[in-house]
């Protein structure tokens, strides 16, 4: 069911606007798939906000950061000698722009190898058929499309009374570029972006706040596990104000003035920083796209209404990523653009939202996927829990490292595995096991009755399963 | 239903000798199809295979009475209709099934003798650890179902991508599938409680394994279940009487080597079929069985010797059909290939069903003599031993000679022993003298 045809050399079969994770895998894929496809990004590389400034330049400082804190805290432990350790800061964002680079280069060398178009520039739907770009070198034109692709992403959500200038107070971009560690840094929001932004710099040297609206930080997580998730960062020496909202911000000798209140409201107080960090959210990023005059429906928060199919309401344009709803998560952005794609070709499409896994890249990192145990109560499912402390595992505990534990809950009466929680070492890896069962509805009994090598991090997923179904063997 | 035309009945066959149901995967045919005998209807599954449901009429389907897909038919339940005119397939389009009688007019392969005696439901072969290979299964389920002795093949799955879970294999259990509590099945231990309370680590229970004693469980097959009620019905309702002859081997013996000098390899239990053959033309008292419903002996109507053939799953009895009828060197083939078939459980429905008389020969494995079991329908069963030296006294001196032990079970309603005996010695006249096989 190709769709190819023998019309205008210029007509493209699908033109996808945006080159972030969604757009560029659509886009590639649909190559795959034997259809000629331009792909339009205006941000001079690609990758979008993954590559450039989110997903990849976060996990690289991360990285770093984490070397200094080994270095600082634990080298000595392990009978390494070092001198004072110290941070060259320039040095380390020269690391982090060298991977971005290189990762952005090779998806072009991607698009060169599968012969998708890439036009450099801000794109614009005049109507179903026709995508207008405004060319980064000057001037516009107009591409003729069969269908299009809205992969546009989402961007930062400002909060009034707290204007982001990237210099003091920043978004994620701006975090990701700070020139020396910040003496204070206060981060506006307790999700996972603010707590990994502020585990870097809070493991650089800075003093950091966390300044939370609701009564708990990353909403979305197992609250057991999040309570020794909050704990470690705590002992990292990383504050908390929960409940608190900001609501005005100002500038005096150089560092930023917050006043902050009781999220109920209440009498305000002021926190001083050198950085603030704006991490309170992001919505889906649709601006110039036009598509109020072509007509397709979005919700009062900009996400675009999409079908199974990925279908807008206009027939003919289709939305994946951050800008429609589910997660907003690049993985689950390629899986959506996969899909959509799949589905334009006549193939079964199809992304299992149940088995999306989310990680939290601070140290100890933090994974899930599927029901916390508070969900389950909530919509009172009859489960089972096991869990098992890394503190028991071997491998944890030969390289000191055994902060965290394993959690499953599963069906009571099948025992079917309905979400896994991580907090440890490696958590980001080892999930993908229990993503796996799950996709193939596996019992915990049968993630422990698998042979996992000896000796890992992943035997405490198998221990916690044995915990689950039945009795744990080291604990 | 006076107010049909004529038409044949198709019914679920028995395609393999221990199919008591089958699945009818695809139907290739539809309603108003014309079909041609040879004419494959529709796949067949069973736990085994999916086999084709060949034709043998020529006509037009009138009506198809199970859908595609439709599982666990019992063998026997009418599944389409035909008839011989295409006019009177319209006729059929508010037909009703009756309640599922066995009774089939049309199907050429099962014979006017009485069908297997019912075994009490039927459950698929429990799996083995073999026949989880190329499944897509997990641990956890494979495990419940070897303890319960289930076959994986009737579980439904629920999981994605078609899997058998956890969860699928409970709850067969809990519907008492796992019932297959028979003295056959595996050593029983304590099912594993299905659910736990919600804080609590649950305990599996499992009985372990008499002390000091190593053993392993095979689960018992389909096949063997059938044999063990079919051997303790025979045994228990058919009154035998035994009666034993010594046939003379030497003669038979300078036949087969002179045989193989030509090539050509005939087996001692060939010529016993074809002695046995004749012996049965000759007195036809001695091919017929007792009919319970009639309270009669009843003839059979052709010479259809079965033979026993001990396979992996358990004792088949091939048919050789009109063996009288056929030549020494035919049946050799025949047996040998029916043989072969038989260990590779390909047998066809009409090559086991039937037949008027058995012949079970353990004489290659150094047995002297035995007494068999009848194998009903039939009237009787002839056991053979090996050949032995003997030495006997002829005028005075001593002779030696190889000979082979024949024992006869045989009904004695129908076989008395006048009937017996006739038959033996019509037997050995034959086997004693192989001139008389081959002419």
């Amino acid at each position: 069911m190709g769709l190819r045809r023998l019309s205008t050399s210029d007509e493209q079969d699908l033109v996808v606007i945006g080159g972030g994770p969604g757009g560029y895998v659509a886009a590639i894929k649909a190559a795959q798939l034997g259809m000629k496809v331009t792909c339009v990004e205006g941000r001079g590389a690609l990758g979008g906000t993954c590559l450039n400034v989110g997903c990849i330049p976060s996990k690289a400082l991360l990285q770093s950061s984490h070397k200094f804190w080994e270095a600082k805290k634990h080298f000595a432990k392990h009978g390494i000698i070092t001198g004072e350790v110290s941070v060259d800061v320039e040095k380390m964002l020269e690391q982090k722009q060298n991977a971005v680079t290189g990762l952005t280069k090779g998806i072009e060398l991607l698009f060169k190898k599968n012969k998708v178009s890439y036009s450099k520039g801000w794109g614009k739907i005049l109507n179903p058929n026709t995508v207008e770009v405004a060319l980064s070198e000057g001037g516009t034109t107009a591409i003729p499309a069969r269908r299009i692709l809205i992969a546009t992403g989402s961007e930062v959500t400002p909060i009034p009374g707290v204007a982001i200038d990237e210099e003091k107070i920043v978004s994620s971009t701006g975090a990701l570029e700070i020139k020396e560690v910040p003496e204070k840094m206060v981060v506006i929001g307790g999700g996972y972006i603010g707590l990994e932004m502020g585990s870097v710099w809070g493991r650089l040297g800075s003093q950091v706040t966390v300044v939370e609206f609701l009564d708990k930080i990353v909403p979305t997580m197992d609250s057991e596990i999040r309570r020794a998730f909050q704990r470690s960062l705590e002992k990292q020496g990383m504050k908390f104000m929960l409940k608190t909202k900001v609501t005005d911000s100002e500038m005096a000798d150089g560092k930023v003035k917050l006043t902050v209140e009781p999220s109920q409201g209440g009498d305000s107080t002021e926190l001083e920083a050198d950085i603030v960090l704006v991490s309170a959210g992001r919505r889906p990023y649709t601006a110039g796209l036009g598509l109020e005059e072509v007509g397709v429906k979005a919700n009062e928060r900009g996400v675009i209404q999409v079908d199974e199919n990925f279908q807008t309401n206009v027939p003919g344009i289709y939305a994946i990523g951050d800008c429609i709803p589910g997660p907003m998560l690049a993985h689950k952005a390629e899986e959506d653009g996969v899909a959509a794609v799949e589905i334009m070709n006549g193939q079964a499409g199809h992304v299992n939202y149940n088995t999306v896994p989310g990680i939290v890249y601070t140290w100890p990192e933090v994974a899930m996927v599927g029901k916390t145990e508070d969900e389950l109560k909530e919509q009172k499912i009859k489960y089972k829990v096991g869990k098992f402390p890394f503190m028991a595992n071997s491998r944890a505990r030969a390289v000191e490292d055994t902060e965290g534990m394993v959690k499953f809950v599963s069906d009571a009466a099948t025992d079917k595995i309905l979400g896994a929680h991580i907090m440890g070492p490696n958590a980001g890896e080892l999930i993908h096991e229990c993503v796996m069962g799950m996709e193939y509805g596996a019992s915990t009994e049968d993630i422990a009755r698998t042979c996992h090598g000896h000796p890992t991090l992943s035997e405490a997923v198998k221990e916690a399963a044995m915990a689950t179904y039945s009795k744990p063997i080291h604990s | 239903m006076s107010s049909l035309p004529p038409h044949t009945m198709l019914n679920m066959p028995a395609l393999s000798p221990t199919m008591e149901q089958g699945s009818l995967a695809t139907w290739h045919v539809k309603e108003g199809d014309e079909v041609a005998a040879g004419d494959v209807l529709a796949d067949i599954e069973t736990d085994k295979a999916v086999l084709g449901f060949e034709n043998q009429e020529e006509g037009f389907v009138a009506k198809l009475l199970v859908k595609g897909g439709a599982k666990d038919i019992p063998v026997g339940t009418p599944v389409a209709i035909l008839v011989e005119n295409v006019e009177d397939v319209t006729k059929f389009e508010t037909y009703e099934p009756e309640a599922a009688s066995p009774s089939a007019q049309s199907q050429p392969a099962v014979d006017s003798a009485p069908q297997p005696p019912k075994v009490v439901p039927p459950t698929p072969r429990a799996s083995s650890i073999q026949d989880f290979q190329g499944m897509k299964i997990g641990p956890a389920a494979k495990k419940l179902i070897l303890e319960h002795g289930l076959s994986a093949s009737v579980i439904p799955s629920t999981g994605p991508r078609g899997m058998v879970t956890k969860g699928d294999v409970l709850l067969a259990v809990s519907k008492g599938a796992g019932k297959v509590a028979e003295p056959a099945t595996p050593a029983p231990r304590k099912e594993a409680p299905p659910r736990q309370t919600v804080t609590e680590t649950s305990k599996q229970g499992k009985e372990t394994h008499v002390e000091g004693v190593p053993f392993m469980d095979t689960p018992t097959t389909q096949v063997r279940r059938i044999i063990a009620s079919r051997l303790l019905e025979s045994k228990t309702t058919i009154p035998a009487l035994y009666v034993s002859a010594d046939a003379d081997v030497d003669a038979v013996s300078l036949m087969r080597a002179s045989l193989k000098r030509q090539g050509t390899r005939v087996s001692v239990n060939d010529f016993v079929v074809k002695a046995v053959a004749l012996a049965l033309k000759d007195v036809p008292r001695a091919n017929a069985f007792w009919d319970q419903a009639r309270e009669d002996a009843v003839h059979s109507s052709g010479v259809d010797v079965s033979i026993a053939v001990a396979t992996d799953s358990g004792l088949l009895t091939p048919i050789i059909r009109d063996a009288d009828k056929k030549g020494l060197l035919e049946i050799s083939a025949e047996a040998r290939q029916l043989a072969q078939r038989a260990r590779e459980n390909k047998l066809k429905p009409e090559e086991f069903q039937g037949g008027s008389f058995t012949i079970s020969n353990l004489g290659m494995f150094g047995i002297d003599e035995f007494s068999a079991i009848i194998n009903p329908p039939q009237g009787c069963i002839m056991a053979v031993g090996g050949s032995q030296q003997e030495v006997f006294l002829e005028g005075g001196e001593p002779r030696v000679k190889d000979r082979m032990r024949v024992t006869i079970s045989a009904d004695h309603r129908v076989f008395d022993g006048d009937v017996a005996s006739q038959f033996l010695n019509t037997f050995c006249s034959y086997f004693n003298n192989p001139v008389k096989l081959i002419v």
